[in-house]
């Protein structure tokens, strides 16, 4: 392929990290820079009966403290939302607004009240003790089943039951019905998604910095998209010229989706900023990240899987309450819907499926997408289903998996598979990857070590078969369900006189390594060093415009644009170098850096071709001169990664205690350009999903408090919870980009989640333990419970 | 997250730290307990004397029957000194599982022992090696059973203008044996169940072993019903049934969103027989 | 936060209940209560000093007594604020006759905490109830013994030196910090963590801050060659010390073995919590220089990475291990 593409380059990137290079939101100082502190609701609902800020004001070195009444006065609503899902019967959504402060009524435990400015955070932080708010508690609800009840309290006044939509999918209810009634097996499960907390490492900041002269505004956020930020806050919440305002993510430390979402701090600073004309920082505590990150998953869920009496699915009816906390964040309606309900048909022929949703406010921090947003949702539904069919029905899991794939299509011969739920699959082949995955665990070995074993000590494995649909997304389909942007994605490719080439992309870079597996791209497709790349990201002054980086379509859809642009530069530099050739332009090649004639050893070097388009002395007539491409592009479909997923999990009897001790993954991602960095996506996709399953999970008590909202109390997965991981891959391009790529930055999470759980679940099955659920996280608790309570 | 105003002094000797002691002020000794508290605002003293710093705190030593280790020495340090290994060794185990390096590095005994944590590891490990807690007050050192020591959740038997100088520990004869193990929560790492076991070989093949449990109540306590059990016994898993079924006998069992009551009392049965099983 | 239990006592039903309705007894056996006044017909205004291990603070607000049938039931409901977060309870207290000389108390109720309070002190809250209701009932067990029972009503104040809230005069300190073998002399706030003083005063901002809790591991760097989480230490108390930080790693444009080997390995991506596992990393091989794997995962057991699933950190450091 080249010299780079398909080789595990180390990362460019890498060097300004390990030497403390690297710079984040919260390490930029700027001249004359503030500090602000914002003061948060400690109620889930409450009544606020007065705010007095007098004493805080007083206070030396507050620059000044503002209220919900302030942003009200000016006539700002708040942040919006940029997906719209319509009631079935054809009613707008339920939009309340979400204001950047609260003025009147807070509607989760954190929701801001003041913002309190001063000259040091410490500052700040003691100003914002003397902010008196006196709140009158209202009742609250928490769960998304309970809140849709009649009766149960409303977070929006002007939204009965607290129902923001419902929305259904597939085929007829009544065909699906029937079909499930006709079967000779229902396996039917009612389980929770539980709420997660993204928790990426770095957290949140901003700064505003409104610099009169010349009336700019900038602000640097942690952001996974800054373009989008950028449109949203000009356009929907302060009403700037957006050609005034810049928005900059420099290094941001990991988003795994919390950062996509426009933040109500990022118009606060950039607001208070213009009032008081000086920057003002705000960077959250990982106390205050626990309670205003947006949070991930918490569906509550019934499912039934019809089967016939050889195995195969017959149909598939889902119900899901689908929690969207308190507001509504920015793309939080797209997550239980066209991510989650779309990706129903898995890997299987299930002729008939039905997917009914409501989604509902409850008062708690907003839901919206985390890692995989929507596809884990709705892989571990179908992988949870079927596993306990194949216990139910006494089948091999694996067995009834292949009795229900899909055969393989590849998307150019064959046409993609149209699924009942809206989407066509663009290229698969399935077998393979289970198959891979069951040589690499040995799986007729552990049948028969898990029926030996005595030692106190039950071991299980779980199976997860998962697709998924990213490289989001194609505009026309998106803006059809809903989406208020288009997905594509934007680049530049400027070459330099020199040669040398620049590569200005809308795709943001938090830890994917774009620097490193884009320039390989740019490298190989240009014949040139890898040194001679440079990939810029994350500053809207740089980038024409971009839609940034999540549901892992950097590479799908920001390295495309980024191929277009590229094959508009070769295209004008064969021109410019038949004319130093005084050749055709159809008789040359391009490779290895220079265009020849062909047949010929008549060549010319690519730095040769950028120096004359930028001194144009002998140049051809007619053409302009420089060398600099833009391109957008706008992909022709989602794309589909796929793998299989295996769990071996060993429970200690005595306390309940899991512990993994293998994972295996067979993901197919497409083409892999830099197979290091695909690895790498994959481990951290799958500590995330494992995560879930066995340590992490919100806990709000009855009065919508967070009870761990801290790492002393919230767990995640350290390094001693996990083995190393046994990966390997399948490659099955995608059709309809020119890289052949799917994506692979959520496939890990989508798929592991369920392995472990299944792997739980046959544990306990085989010391006769047959219970169909254990609610996740799996905590000892839990699973010692699930055997005492069932002592089959 | 930042703490609230406070006065900073560095003690260079106990007397110097016995003579700045005032009503609002704390000791600070590695810090891990009361700081985070205190970035969190959860409390607010007015100053702080540290005693870090002060060496007659941090050394261990021998001292014929027992070893004496001082009050500021931190779990890292008490971990890997061959001293405490040969003197009692779950002294030396058990601290290499408190926290993690970071934390075994900063935080001391002393200031876990006054902090009574009843989800803490010393206190198990001191009760169950019958150490002697050595305090200093304004009116001289007074020494105070590890068994009398915690008085209740979050409670000592210290007085707030004493501070805790040495942990005198019993060494053990040849043959004895002791050992600590704990299963932890998972996202804390702190004590659900922490158990504490000791069997004295001068005291004969059977008999005098002592064990103590923490995590399960609002303190650390001795688990007398489990040692009467094996009383005079045999360890045996006849015997280490019985005793084991007694680790929570008369105790008031905590509950949290980990472990519940029934939980964690079964827990506790569970890790007193893992450890009674270490003596066999 | 369930509030339950039953007691028995040595007293009739209306003896125990003139005590809880006296003020001045009730100050006196609720735990932490400096002051209560009587405001209007049963509603006090209380200020309250809850200490309880970490947690400390003063709490204001109203007491207030409801449904009363004396001598056999009323409700108590509270509502108190304090900065570390506010309480509201409701419990309900009966009296019973045991035998002639003897009465039950019991009390069912619930507590519900907000704030601060709520979400980080759980671990410390979860044994408050029994705690706090053990102290109520040894003291009005005392009370009970020490009473001749007579009716006495009036307002009181229990404490009259409520603590004003205490001069706090900003203490600050001059002094050295030796990083990466630079001496920088600098004034620092007592209650400045070395992490932000490293970050904002000496603007070596590849220490990073990911928590409040010190469990985070991303303030880490090497005190006289220790791991230590520069979050969870005073500035001032690194006075003198040998610090390093990641920016003091490579040597003359040479990378550390370490940092060698997280790029070798792909031991980072987003390489927010890189400095910190690389110092703790280096903590581990000066004590160990040829772990195995899990004694590297046990080592980096303070150390959280959201990004890499930890996989790769495992060969990076392994990769160190060889090169040191
Ligand atoms: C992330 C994390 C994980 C942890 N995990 C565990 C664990 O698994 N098991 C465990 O047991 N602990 C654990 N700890 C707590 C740790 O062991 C603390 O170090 C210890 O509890 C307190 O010791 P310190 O020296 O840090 O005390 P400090 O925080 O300095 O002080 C604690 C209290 O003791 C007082 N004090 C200190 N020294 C003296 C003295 N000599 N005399 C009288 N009073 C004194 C102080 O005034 C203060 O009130 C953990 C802490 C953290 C941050
Ligand atoms: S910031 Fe220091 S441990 Fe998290
Ligand atoms: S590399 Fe991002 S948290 Fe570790």
């Amino acid at each position: 392929m080249g010299n780079y593409i398909g080789k595990s380059v180390k990362r460019v990137e890498d060097k300004r990290f390990l030497t403390g290079k690297g710079q984040y939101t919260d390490d930029i100082v700027l001249h004359q820079q503030t500090y602000a502190s914002i003061v948060r609701s400690p109620y889930a609902h409450a009544n606020i009966e007065s705010i007095d800020t007098s004493a805080a004001e007083k206070a030396v070195g507050v620059v000044a403290v503002f209220t919900g009444k302030d942003f009200a006065d000016s006539g700002i609503a708040g942040v919006p939302c940029g997906w719209q899902v319509n009631f079935k019967n054809g009613d707008i959504m339920k939009e309340p607004p979400h204001p950047l402060l609260v003025a009147d009524k807070v509607k989760h435990l954190g929701d801001a009240v003041a913002i309190v400015i001063a000259e040091s955070k410490e500052i700040a932080r003691d100003a914002a003790e003397l902010v008196d708010v006196s709140y009158d508690v209202l009742d609250s609800v928490v769960d998304p089943k309970k809140a849709a009840q009649p009766g149960a309290p409303l977070v929006h006044e002007d939204c009965p039951n607290n129902i923001c939509f419902d929305w259904e999918l597939g085929n007829p209810k009544s065909d699906v019905n029937a079909a499930i009634e006709a079967s000779h097996h229902v396996t039917t499960l009612e389980f929770v998604n539980q709420r997660v907390i993204p928790n990426a490492m770095e957290p949140r900041a901003a700064i505003g910095d409104y610099q009169a002269a010349g009336d700019k505004y900038t602000l640097y956020t942690s952001s996974q998209n800054p373009h989008l930020i950028r449109l949203l806050l000009c356009a929907f919440v302060l009403n700037l010229p957006e050609h005034k305002v810049r928005v900059v993510s420099p290094d941001v430390g990991g988003g795994f989706g919390s950062k996509i979402f426009h933040y109500t701090e990022e118009a606060l600073v950039i607001w208070c900023s213009k009032q008081i004309g000086r920057p003002v920082k705000w960077t959250s505590d990982r106390s205050e990240a626990f309670i205003t990150d947006a949070h991930g998953r918490d569906h509550v869920t019934k499912a039934d899987m019809g089967f016939d009496a050889d195995g195969k699915i017959t149909a598939l009816r889902v119900e899901t309450y689908a929690n969207l906390g308190a507001y509504l964040s920015t793309f939080a309606p797209a997550v239980p819907t066209y991510l989650h309900g779309t990706l129903l048909q898995g890997l299987y022929t299930t002729p008939v499926i039905n997917v009914d949703v409501t989604a509902v406010f409850t008062h708690t921090t907003a839901v919206d997408a985390y890692r995989g947003a929507g596809r884990p949702e709705a892989t571990y539904l179908l992988e949870r289903m079927i596993d306990l069919a194949a216990l139910e029905m006494e089948m091999d899991p694996a067995e009834l998996r292949f009795k229900n794939f899909i055969p393989a299509f590849d998307g150019v011969e064959q046409e993609g598979y149209m699924t009942q739920v809206a989407l066509q699959y663009d290229s698969g082949d399935y077998d393979p990857v289970l198959k891979k995955a069951l040589d690499m665990v040995g799986y007729d070995d552990f049948r028969a070590k898990q029926s030996a074993l005595d030692n106190g000590k039950l071991i299980g494995i779980g199976f997860s078969t998962y697709i998924e649909a990213c490289g989001i997304a194609p505009s026309a389909v998106v803006g059809a369900l809903g989406a208020r942007a288009g997905l594509f994605e934007s680049a530049q490719v400027r070459v330099q006189p020199t040669g040398k080439v620049s590569v200005y992309t809308g795709s943001h870079s938090h830890g994917q390594g774009h620097e490193t597996t884009f320039a390989q791209v740019v490298a190989d497709r240009m014949g040139i060093p890898l040194d001679d790349v440079e990939i810029v990201h994350g500053d809207s002054e740089s980038v024409a415009f971009g839609m940034g980086t999540y549901g892992s379509r950097s590479l799908a859809v920001g390295g495309s644009a980024i191929v277009k642009s590229i094959d508009k530069v070769l295209e004008k530099g064969a021109k410019i170098a038949a004319h130093l050739l005084e050749a055709n332009a159809d008789d040359l090649d391009y490779a290895g850096g220079k265009w020849t004639v062909k047949g010929t050893d008549k060549s010319i070097a690519f730095g040769d071709v950028s120096l004359t388009a930028y001194v144009p002395h002998n140049y051809p007539e007619g053409l302009e001169p420089g060398l600099d491409f833009s391109s957008f592009y706008d992909p022709a479909n989602f794309t589909y990664p796929f793998g299989a997923h295996i769990a071996i999990v060993e429970i200690d009897k005595s306390t309940g205690k899991v512990e993994l001790q293998r994972f295996i993954a067979v993901d197919d991602v497409g083409n892999v350009i830099n197979p290091m960095i695909v690895d790498g996506q994959i481990h951290g996709g799958l500590a995330q999903g494992i995560g879930q399953a066995l340590f992490e999970g919100a806990i709000y008590d009855d009065n919508g408090q967070l009870i761990n909202g801290s790492y002393m109390d919230y767990c995640m997965p350290r390094a001693d919870d996990l083995p190393s991981f046994e990966i390997d891959r399948t490659v099955t391009p995608c059709p309809h980009n020119p890289l052949g790529v799917k994506g692979a930055g959520e496939a890990g999470t989508i798929g592991s989640t369920p392995a472990v759980v299944n792997a739980v679940i046959d544990a306990l099955w085989s010391g006769g333990h047959k219970v169909k659920d254990v609610k996740m996280p799996m905590t000892p608790e839990r699973v010692w419970s699930a055997m005492q309570s069932d002592q089959a | 997250m930042i703490p609230s105003k406070f006065q900073y002094k560095r003690a260079e000797s106990v007397s110097d730290a016995l003579s700045m002691m005032s009503d609002d002020a704390k000791l600070l000794a590695g810090g891990h307990s009361l700081l985070p508290a205190m970035k969190l605002r959860l409390n607010q003293p007015d100053t702080l004397i540290d005693i870090s710093r002060i060496e007659e705190l941090k050394s261990i030593k021998d001292e014929g029957d027992h070893i004496v280790i001082g009050a500021a020495a931190t779990h890292h340090d008490i971990a890997h000194s061959n001293l405490v290994k040969g003197a009692c060794s779950m002294i030396a185990s058990g601290a290499g599982q408190i926290g993690d390096i970071q934390v075994r590095n900063a935080g001391t005994i002393g200031g876990s022992l006054a902090h009574a944590d009843p989800a803490a590891d010393w206190p198990a490990l001191v009760i169950a090696a019958e150490a002697t807690i050595r305090v200093q007050g304004q009116g001289g050192p007074r020494d105070i059973p590890a068994a009398s020591f915690f008085t209740g959740f979050y409670e000592t038997a210290l007085a707030d203008d004493e501070i805790i100088t040495e942990i005198h520990i019993p060494k053990l004869p040849a043959g004895s044996s002791s050992t600590y193990v704990k299963f932890v929560q998972p996202a804390s790492r702190f004590a659900i169940v922490g158990c504490a076991v000791v069997k004295n070989a001068a005291e004969g093949e059977v008999g005098n072993i002592k064990v103590a449990v923490t995590g399960v109540s609002e303190m650390a306590y001795r688990a007398h019903g489990v040692e009467d059990e094996l009383m005079g016994q045999v360890v045996s898993d006849e015997s280490i049934d019985r005793a084991a079924a007694r680790a929570t006998d008369h105790v008031d069992v905590l509950s949290d969103h980990y472990a519940s009551e029934k939980y964690r009392k079964h827990i506790a049965q569970v890790y007193v027989r893992k450890a009674l099983e270490t003596l066999k | 936060m369930e509030l339950k239990g039953k007691e028995v006592l040595q007293a009739t039903k209306e003896q125990i209940w003139s005590l809880l309705m006296d003020p001045v007894t009730l100050a006196k056996i609720t735990p932490g209560i400096s002051r209560l006044e009587l405001v209007e017909e049963d509603v006090y205004d209380a200020i309250a000093e809850i200490k309880i291990g970490p947690v400390k603070g003063t709490f204001g607000g109203k007491l207030r007594l409801k449904d009363k049938d004396q001598p056999n039931s009323f409700s108590l409901i509270v509502d108190q604020k304090s900065k570390i977060g506010n309480v509201n309870a409701k419990v309900d207290i009966a009296l019973d006759t045991a035998s002639a000389y003897e009465s039950t108390i019991s009390f069912d109720g619930k507590a519900n905490m907000s704030g601060v309070l709520a979400s980080k002190g759980a671990r410390v809250m979860s044994g408050v109830a029994s705690s706090l209701t053990k102290q109520f009932f040894a003291a009005l067990r005392n009370e009970i013994a020490s009473t001749e029972f007579e009716d006495k009503r009036s307002n009181i104040e229990t404490d009259p030196n409520i603590k004003e809230s205490s001069n706090k005069s900003t203490m600050t300190h001059d002094i050295e910090l030796i990083i990466n073998g630079e001496t920088h002399s600098i004034t620092v706030e007592s209650r400045s963590v070395l992490a932000n003083v490293i970050r904002e005063q000496l603007r070596l901002t590849g220490t990073h801050i990911g928590c409040d809790t010190s469990s985070c591991g991303a303030c880490t760097v090497l005190i006289d060659g220790k791991a230590i989480k520069s979050c969870t230490m005073l500035a001032v108390q690194a006075e003198g010390l040998a610090i390093t930080t990641v920016e003091g790693l490579s040597e003359n444009g040479m990378m550390h073995p370490i940092q060698e080997g997280f790029k070798e390995e792909h031991g980072l991506q987003c390489g927010f919590c890189t400095p910190g596992m690389m110092m703790t990393s280096i903590d581990l091989l000066h004590r160990n220089s040829n772990p195995n794997e899990s004694e590297i995962r046990e080592a980096l057991e303070g150390n959280f990475c959201r990004c890499t699933g930890y996989h790769n950190i495992v060969r990076a450091v392994q990769y160190a291990a060889e090169k040191m």
